[in-house]
């Protein structure tokens, strides 16, 4: 733990603040439930009410209460995220020891594979597959992880094939240690990486579900952020009385702050 | 040797454009909830019985699968993409008809951008070690943000709050080739949608122009130049930028066609009427020949760009 402190100090300041608004968005997204003044479902409230200080972002064109909404976005958001961030950065990891392991026809098949992802638009993948399928949140989630291992896998690829030449890693395969002995001697050497990954991979899948969501793609009873900014841009006279003040910005915002500290606080110093 | 690179290269490009074809036709058949089983269900009732009759002419859902394939590829090779549901005309017309707006958006955007992005990387390289740092952290967040939020931002600032530019569309409706000022007019409206579509591209490319830079700073020849007097700017043109155009080049190929999906994202924003719009429209009214029909052609797209840079890589590195 002490260790751990050490290393948060070392960080440079713009990491720290990173970190901090990170811990923030979880801990908002943990006590979502105390903090939301109003169910998500209650839309008895007036419409379009300006803020207040019993709506402190207002209401929707229906009746829900805005800042209840945003904190559910949290809560919903972050947890897609880490959700399919873990999925992908796995899925990537696990294929690309596969085709170190097993090398020969197999890691020529994920190559080509992965090769051949890379040079389609991703996104636009993405959304056809999510347009198909039904839409709920798990969908949505399995479409980004299925298609955006592939970054991961070629990094991973190349960092376990340097790995696989290390002392230990030879020892193991000499004593004709199988697929979870050899993984076992790799573990250490790509779980930082792993790590890394993993925050970027988040990132990904936040910028994915927005997208998705601003494309009307994606469960359509999940209020991510994204689809509150879908709902906001919808709204015709948005740019009357300021209304994308209190409608638009704040999901926005919480987007903003989360990609934007993910990103940086895994970017290398160089 | 020289032929045999180039029979791998195109053999190895042959397949990738079969594997696609092959998904195009696969996946739509494959997910569940698919059209193919709305339209064989109670959903039929609801859809035009023309309609019904050009979408079973065309996907033929009776016929054995490797019918359904042959027939995929018959149609493919006359340019039949089917029959778009929403607009009622061949998916080929769209889609050849939005093209054009999405190519005006994104070459001038992929110029732009790459040439601000290695001026900005190399400069930034050049710079004191803890001094160039500090840019990298605007690009870095830039990065992170997806391109249709930078658009939406720019939409209602610089376009609805400021009126500094035309929010949408590529013309003032109701102008025509003919009237005056058409050009004056077309280019006002490309101006915003530009901009966004720089401003997104820049920071990958500015951060790989970065790293190459760094490396190449610290090989001997380059503190050798500088050791021997030679000037700062023939430092940078003849030894840097020579020497990092190669990993640029490489790094283009994904810029080509990055530009285009982010080119998509911001069409729909600001309803520019590219393939971005398009398929904008063809997702909310699940119009999927439509669909089915952009990712075919962004997908062919994307792997053209690929062979042409290939390709291109290996005359660079061969004349230098």
């Amino acid at each position: 733990m002490s260790n751990l402190s050490a290393n948060i100090a070392k960080l440079p300041i713009y990491k720290k603040i990173c970190l901090l608004i990170l811990v923030i968005y979880f801990a908002i997204a943990l006590l979502a439930p105390v903090i939301m003044p109003y169910s998500i479902q209650d839309f008895s409230h007036p419409h379009l009410a300006p803020p207040s200080g019993t709506h402190w972002l207002g209401t929707d064109e229906l009746g829900h209460d805005i800042f209840s909404l945003l904190i559910n976005g949290f809560r919903l958001t972050i947890f897609m995220a880490l959700i399919a961030g873990f999925l992908s950065t796995t899925l990537g990891t696990v294929l690309a020891f596969i085709s170190v392991y097993f090398g020969g026809a197999i890691d020529d098949i994920l190559h080509f594979t992965a090769n051949l992802f890379l040079m389609v638009p991703e996104l636009v993948v993405i959304m056809f597959f999510a347009v198909f399928a039904k839409p709920n949140l798990l969908n949505t989630i399995l479409a980004i992880v299925f298609f955006s291992w592939v970054r991961v896998y070629k990094i991973m690829r190349a960092k376990l094939m340097d790995c696989m030449k290390k002392n230990r890693v030879m020892y193991t395969l000499s004593l004709k240690g199988n697929f979870l002995d050899v993984a076992q001697a790799l573990a250490l050497d790509v779980l930082p990486i792993w790590g890394s990954f993993f925050v970027l991979q988040c990132n990904r899948a936040v910028m994915y579900e927005t997208t998705l969501a601003f494309f009307g793609i994606g469960a359509p009873l999940a209020k991510t952020w994204g689809k509150l900014i879908r709902a906001a841009i919808d709204y015709t006279d948005l740019y009357y009385d300021n209304v994308y003040l209190w409608y638009l910005l704040p999901p926005v915002l919480a987007v903003l702050g989360f990609v934007i500290s993910l990103a940086l606080l895994v970017s290398r110093e160089v | 040797m020289e032929q045999n690179f180039v029979l791998k290269t195109i053999v190895k490009y042959v397949i990738y454009l079969l594997v696609v074809v092959f998904i195009s036709f696969a996946l739509p058949r494959l997910i569940p909830g698919n059209p193919l089983f709305f339209l064989a269900g109670d959903y039929a009732t609801d859809v035009p019985s023309a309609l019904l009759k050009q979408f079973t002419a065309y996907y033929a859902p009776d016929l054995s699968l490797a019918e359904q394939f042959t027939l995929y590829l018959k149609n493919l090779a006359k340019l039949d993409l089917g029959y778009s549901f929403y607009y009622k005309t061949p998916v080929i017309d769209r889609i050849a008809g939005a093209f054009k707006w999405t190519m005006l958006l994104s070459i001038p955007s992929l110029l732009i951008s790459t040439t601000l992005a290695i001026w900005i990387g190399v400069r930034m390289g050049l710079e004191k070690q803890a001094r160039g740092a500090t840019f990298l952290v605007p690009l870095l967040a830039v990065q992170a943000v997806p391109t249709f939020l930078i658009a939406a931002l720019a939409q209602v600032f610089l376009g609805y709050k400021l009126h500094v530019f035309p929010a949408s569309g590529a013309y003032t409706p109701g102008i025509t080739a003919q009237s005056s000022g058409y050009a004056i007019d077309i280019l006002t409206h490309l101006l915003l949608p530009l901009i966004v579509l720089v401003v997104s591209e820049i920071p990958s490319t500015a951060i790989f122009a970065y790293n190459s830079t760094l490396r190449i700073k610290k090989e001997q020849y380059v503190s050798f130049a500088q050791y021997l007097g030679i000037s700062q700017d023939d430092v940078k043109q003849k030894f840097i930028i020579k020497n990092i155009m190669p990993e640029i080049l490489g790094k283009l190929s994904i810029q080509t066609i990055t530009c285009v999906t982010g080119s998509l994202f911001v069409e729909a924003v600001f309803s520019y009427p590219g393939l971005g719009t398009l398929l904008k429209q063809a997702t909310s009214y699940r119009d999927y020949p439509l669909m089915q029909g952009i990712l075919l052609v962004s997908c062919l797209y994307g792997i053209c760009v690929n062979f042409a840079f290939e390709l291109m890589l290996k005359m660079y590195t061969r004349t230098n």
